[in-house]
């Protein structure tokens, strides 16, 4: 072999070792205390932690063929986006076909009380500690890990995306199509779960307002309720599972066309015009208000 | 012959039958003169409208006395079906978009729960909560085509 | 010559994942104006559109003209596939319904429902295959049966529609399938009692 084949050959060699053809990034741009940070990221991974500096770093690894990572803005809204050849992020670049670049890692440490907001088509994305005005997640089918968060506000989408959520906020929103959604912790004030097909677990303190929207999706549900609180709940073909606090304060009403409902309190009745079942009770002093309504879905109320 | 023995007979019967001659140069043939080869994406203006989901649902009222019944049940199911023909002239904006295999399966399971809702609200026609999910259901469906075909 | 393929074909639910998947990659290919996708798909399904069509309208010349139109009302719609059921399911019910609009529209030429017509066209070599005599029996009479009362039996008792279905795709209330059907076998059972006399 001449010397310039074993060349070439090396070079071929070392485009397919990942060590080499990836880029490693490190970044540090200035953040203000409060200000947002934006993260786009369509492949690989996404990951969020928090640090006690008024910047933001950024560190990783970018996948083979990517075009670049950008990084631009303001002190006050500071914006990473790893750039495919394709033109922008985007869901061509996604799969398969199309699936030109490589993975991507990105690791972005944020000041405490920053907003996080975080772009993932099926990277997935694992966020801890942040605890700013708000974190807003939008993920098609890269899986969710949030942990040690205390956002004033969270907003978390998925698609196929299994969620799992630990975090302490006064209002949070959930929606999924058929990932599975797990949250628990610190949770008050208002929590909306909706899936279509994706099952939903959540532990929670006492709420203001939780509201559960389901089709097929079974929901675990162990929360309480504040004082006038309000729990609503609605399912197709999905099962309901409620477990309330001994001490719950609320008018319970259950409604099913076909599906059948089981509670401690209060007895099954059939609808007067026609198929259908429903159960009303009262449970303590009856100042909240728990509504659960489902097609065929099963629904079943638990008091501890 | 008995009727069960027909019956049996009738369900042997192939399923698959050799055409007496190919049949693809006829069809081939035409083709290319029916529709655009390539959805073209000059048509993204409009589409941002369309999937803007004007799906309000019409219907409010106020809970103080719910309509008759059979009245809801009427009103319920005009909404169903106005609701219906606004997402499926939405959803034809998107007609001929390449969309990306791996949403497929979000894309078939939407589907399938807004069939499985319909089906529901067959049996339980004045379920308002139903109607909720539709439109819910509709919306997520269009706003995620949307995004796949805007990349 | 030709070839009758007498295999049984799995119905549209038995089908397993993979043919499926491979079904949608051609859809979506062919979905962007891939013209050899769309041949691919005929490929693989042409057969099964043809014994439907052929036994629906009980001639087989027409046949061919209906599967082709099939098809290429199939590449129209294509784009408006919806992913959640198998193309398969997707392409029969347009072709029976492209069948069964050109029944309608043939309302007023109803002479190939005589017996001797519709045995007539039967009598080629090609149909004659290597079917059982029963099974041949069998075709020639479902194509002497009157149009409607065919439809009904076809879709039935042989590809397995439900009555829902078939009174909405032929425009009839529930009952009247239900009573189509019936007057269909009462129909056949006469007809291959007469027939066996003649064999």
């Amino acid at each position: 072999m001449t010397t310039r084949t074993v060349w070439c050959t090396a070079l071929l060699v070392s485009a397919s070792l990942p060590a080499l053809a990836a880029t490693p990034i490190h970044q540090v741009r200035p953040l203000s205390a409060e200000g947002t940070v934006s993260i786009d990221n369509v492949k690989g991974r996404i990951v969020v932690r928090t640090w006690d500096r008024a910047e933001v770093g950024i560190t990783g690894t970018l996948g083979e063929g990517v075009e670049k990572l950008l990084v631009e803005g303001t002190a006050d809204d500071l914006r990473i986006e790893v750039r495919n050849p394709s033109g922008g992020g985007g869901w061509f670049g996604w799969g398969g076909d199309g699936g030109r670049s490589g993975p991507s890692v990105i690791e972005v440490s944020v000041p405490a009380r920053a907003g996080v907001k975080v772009d993932s088509v099926s990277a997935s994305v694992a966020i801890s500690g942040v605890a700013g005005r708000r974190l807003s997640v939008d993920t098609v089918s890269g899986n969710v890990v949030v942990s040690a968060a205390r956002p004033g506000e969270a907003s978390i989408d998925s698609v196929s995306g299994d969620l799992d959520l630990d975090l302490e906020t006064a209002s949070l929103a959930v929606d999924s199509v058929s990932g599975d959604v797990r949250v628990k912790g610190r949770l008050s004030g208002s929590v909306e779960i909706n899936t279509v097909s994706g099952d939903a677990e959540l532990s929670a303190g006492r709420l203001e307002r939780l509201a559960l929207n389901s089709v097929s999706g079974d929901s675990r549900v162990r929360a309480g309720l504040a004082p006038g609180g309000r729990i609503s709940s609605d399912s197709v073909s999905g099962g309901l599972t409620l477990t309330l606090p001994a001490d719950t304060s609320a008018r319970l009403r259950v409604e099913t066309f076909s599906g059948g409902i089981s509670s401690p309190v209060g007895k099954v009745q059939t609808e007067e015009y026609g198929p259908g079942k429903r159960l009303e009770a009262r449970l303590g002093a009856g100042g909240g208000e728990i509504r659960l309504e489902s097609f065929s879905g099963d629904v079943r109320v638990e008091i501890e | 012959m008995g009727e069960n023995e027909l019956r049996w007979a009738l369900r042997q019967l192939p399923r698959d039958i050799e055409p007496p001659r190919d049949l693809w140069p006829g069809i081939a043939a035409r083709l290319p003169a029916t529709r655009p080869a390539r959805w073209r994406p000059g048509w993204l203006a409009g589409l941002a409208m369309a999937a803007s989901l004007c799906l309000a649902v019409g219907i409010t009222w106020h809970q103080a006395r719910p309509p008759a019944p059979d009245v809801q049940a009427q009103l319920v199911q005009r909404e169903a079906q106005a609701l219906t023909r606004e997402y499926e002239a939405a959803l034809l904006q998107f007609e001929g978009a390449p969309l990306p295999a791996p949403i497929e399966p979000a894309l078939a399971t939407l589907d399938q729960s807004a069939a499985e809702i319909r089906r529901a609200m067959d049996s339980d026609p004045g379920a308002r909560f139903l109607l909720d999910q539709l439109r819910r259901t509709y919306s997520r469906r269009l706003s995620l085509t949307q995004r796949a075909v805007t990349g | 010559m030709l070839n009758t393929a007498v295999d049984i074909h799995a119905t549209p639910s038995d089908t397993d994942a993979a043919p499926r998947d491979e079904d949608h990659a051609l859809v979506r290919a062919a979905g962007g104006g891939d013209v050899r996708a769309f041949e691919q798909l005929y490929r693989r399904h042409a057969r099964r559109v043809f014994a439907v069509l052929w036994r629906l309208c009980g001639h087989e010349a027409r046949a061919e003209d209906l599967v082709q139109e099939a098809f290429v009302r199939a590449w129209q719609a294509l784009p408006g596939f919806r992913f959640e059921s198998a193309f398969s399911t997707w392409l029969h019910r347009l072709a029976v319904n492209t069948a069964l609009m050109d029944l309608r529209a043939r309302r007023g030429g109803e002479a190939l429902e005589t017996d001797d017509e519709a045995l007539d066209a039967h009598a080629t070599p090609d149909s004659a295959g290597h079917r059982t005599a029963l099974g041949l029996d069998l075709e020639r009479a479902i194509a002497t049966l009157p149009p409607r009362a065919r439809a009904v039996l076809v879709l039935y008792d042989i590809e397995g529609w439900k009555h829902e279905e078939i009174a909405a795709e032929l425009g009839m209330a529930v009952g009247s399938s239900k009573a189509q059907l019936h007057r269909a076998r009462q129909l056949l059972r006469a007809r291959l009692g007469e027939d066996h006399g003649r064999e």
